[in-house]
């Protein structure tokens, strides 16, 4: 009860003025948000400017902040709306995400990371490749299955959370979760870094049924999926 | 594996994984997973997929971007209140910005027509006279208008005068700030009928007392009653104060020029109860004014909650630090901190009851006057003409003031422009001339 007391304190100094009393506010999110933002734009410097933007933002719509939700839902609805503008706005402007520039300008300090799943240095250069190729597959995804995967696989949000802070649906957030788990399994098999790729015959294509029961409006985006992975194939191929 | 079920159960292997789905469909897809081969290989396929996704390592937030959100918030809290401040300015026109407009007009008028300047000139100096005249207008309380004031700060304050017969309400705004007009409807404050009409005022004090949900407002209304015997009436007004749970403050009797007696007295009313108590009251008499004004306080209030249990905390550790010290040096640190701490939770607990004491209990100020005196006396058509007309008379006398005052504040400075120009112009006419030659 104290936090919550503190938050509402440090709200309403931000509110009137406080840049100090906002920063101390939004501290224990930083890193969270920082991730999340890598995770939307893969590239570290992007990502950067991407968080410090989506504080910024909640600083200045403080004011209509209303206590409907908590203050960490809410500032998380407003961190997610500002990255996918952002995405849709760089896609617009023609910048093709890649499959390898913006998954190079991550790996540059992927040494800093410990390696710390396996003692054993082929095991784990086999898993820094099968996390590389997720992080690429995700940057692949439509920006709205992009968000919801990671803010459940990468971030450990629940369902409701999910619902919550994007004003989904459960029945959308199911389904855009579903939709980008598969697509990140089927690059992960494509590229035979994960086990059975034989099991899967081309008519088990787990999105080639999805796609004939989506409703039409959700069409748009799924065709804007599949074409966000068409440059990542041909360099594949 | 092309059946129906295959692509249903696909669909919902992802859910299935964490575990979200209803007991039901879990054992259907359970079922169905262990007599079919593919879809237990998807399966197992989609959960290595997740615990590889879920294994990707978090990144370390740079060391600099705390600070430089820090430093960038201090940024935009400038702007802030920069922005906050211009607002406030905004929301007075006054003399300052005529005058600014009325020089910048003057001043431009070298380069541009001159009927420019002229028209610039002309409007600068409506809108000084405009603000002016609007000035006295506040004051005069003239029968046929009726003047929505907005206070400076949150405070909302609806004023209904008597000659509003018809209209049982007054567009209001809201003061504070965040959300727009939408409600304001509902805080019109309905104005008891004058003359023949009495009782007919509807009043919707209802929503000014609940308002937003979870915020915290303390309300004031002023009334002016013209009733029949005025001691009688303090007495009734005080009886229906009492019964609501609520008492008299403060009492003032007083003659008046006319010698008339007039009651002017204090009620503090539980806010629960201010809608009936009001309602009561209006049946003393006529209400000549009524005028009702609510203050949003939660901020405040949540601030000081904070700080008291901020302090108190305090207290409870420095109370366990006392139970330790060890030497009296620190021992007389404790307690003089301790006693520094006690102050402050003081101070600010006494303001905090005072606050809730004043959300809690309503403000009524009530004047009781004897019916057909005061502010708008029922006056015959023939006084009433002459009346206006001397305000008439006397709205142009402040506004012929108005116009000298301006013209006295223009006088250096258009001498000084006359001096200039005349400058210019024998500059002017001498490379003429010398053009000429």
């Amino acid at each position: 009860l104290n936090d919550r007391v503190r938050e509402s304190e440090l709200i309403a100094r931000a509110v009137s003025g406080d840049g100090d009393a906002f920063a101390e506010l939004v501290q224990p999110f930083e890193a969270k948000v920082y991730n999340l933002a890598c995770r939307m734009c893969g590239s570290r410097e992007d990502a950067y400017d991407l968080a410090q933007e989506a504080f910024l933002k909640v600083y200045r719509a403080l004011g209509r902040f209303k206590g409907d939700s908590s203050f960490s839902t809410w500032l998380y609805r407003v961190v997610s709306n500002t990255c996918l503008d952002q995405i849709r706005r760089t896609r617009r402007s023609g910048v093709v995400l890649s499959l390898d520039a913006p998954v190079d300008t991550e790996d540059g300090s992927l040494r800093r990371e410990p390696a710390d799943l396996s003692s054993d240095p082929e095991d784990s250069a086999l898993r820094a490749e099968v996390q590389r190729e997720v992080r690429a597959a995700v940057l692949r995804l439509a920006p709205d299955h992009r968000l919801a995967v990671i803010l459940r696989d990468f971030q450990d949000f629940s369902y409701e959370e999910i619902a919550d802070t994007l004003g989904w649906n459960p029945g959308t957030v199911k389904s855009r979760i579903s939709r980008a788990r598969n697509a990140l399994r089927d690059c992960l098999v494509e590229r035979e870094l994960l086990p059975g790729a034989g099991v899967y015959s081309v008519g088990s294509r787990p999105d080639a049924p999805e796609r004939d029961s989506a409703p039409p409006a959700r069409r748009v985006r799924e065709r804007s999926a599949s074409s966000g992975s068409g440059p990542a194939k041909g360099v594949d191929a | 594996m092309a059946s129906p079920r295959c692509a249903k159960v696909r669909e919902l292997l992802s859910a299935h994984l964490d575990g979200v789905l209803d007991p039901h469909t879990r054992l259907f897809i359970d079922e169905h997973l262990s007599s079919c081969a593919s879809c237990a290989a998807e399966a197992e396929s989609l959960k290595a997929t997740v615990a590889i996704a879920r294994t990707v390592p978090r990144l370390a937030l740079p060391k600099e971007f705390h600070a430089a959100l820090v430093q960038r918030a201090r940024a935009e809290a400038v702007t802030v209140a920069a922005q906050a401040r211009h607002h406030r300015s905004a929301r007075a026109p006054g003399l300052a910005a005529g005058f600014g407009a009325l020089m910048s007009g003057i001043g431009g008028s070298f380069r541009r027509k001159p009927w420019q300047a002229i028209a610039a000139t002309a409007a600068a100096l409506v809108l000084v006279v405009w603000t002016g005249a609007f000035a006295s207008f506040m004051g005069v309380n003239v029968p046929g208008f009726h003047l929505l004031g907005l206070d400076k700060s949150d405070q909302q304050t609806l004023i209904g005068s008597a000659d509003d017969r018809g209209t049982g309400s007054l567009p209001g705004s809201e003061g504070t700030g965040n959300t727009t007009g939408s409600k304001s409807p509902d805080m019109a404050l309905g104005v008891g009928g004058a003359g023949g009409t009495t009782g007919s005022g509807s009043t919707d004090l209802g929503s000014l007392t609940q308002g937003a949900a979870g915020r915290q407002f303390i309300l004031s209304v002023y009334l002016t009653i013209g009733c029949d015997k005025v001691s009688a009436a303090k007495d009734r007004a005080v009886a229906t104060a009492e019964g609501a749970g609520g008492f008299m403050e403060s009492l003032n009797y007083w003659t008046d020029a006319n010698g008339l007696t007039v009651a002017s007295l204090v009620l503090r009313v539980p806010a629960t109860s201010l809608a009936p108590v009001l309602k009561e009251l209006r049946g003393l008499g006529e209400v000549v004014t009524e005028q009702a004004a609510r203050a949003d306080v939660t901020a405040q209030h949540i601030d000081l909650t904070a700080r008291v249990s901020n302090l108190r905390l305090q207290e409870q550790r420095l109370l366990a630090l006392l139970g330790r010290a060890e030497n009296l040096t620190d021992l007389f640190a404790i307690e003089n901190e301790l006693a520094r701490v006690r102050t402050e939770i003081e101070s600010y607990d006494s303001q905090l009851r005072a606050l809730d004491e004043q959300i809690s209990l309503s403000t009524v100020s009530l004047t009781l006057q004897p019916k057909g005196t005061g502010l708008f006396p029922e006056a015959s058509l023939w006084q009433r003409i002459v009346e206006a007309f001397m305000r008439s008379l006397k709205w142009l006398g402040q506004l012929g003031g108005q116009i000298v005052i301006l013209l006295a504040t223009l006088v250096a400075p258009l001498a000084l422009l006359a001096l200039l120009g005349y400058g210019f112009y024998r500059l002017v006419q001498a490379r003429r001339r010398r053009m000429g030659a």
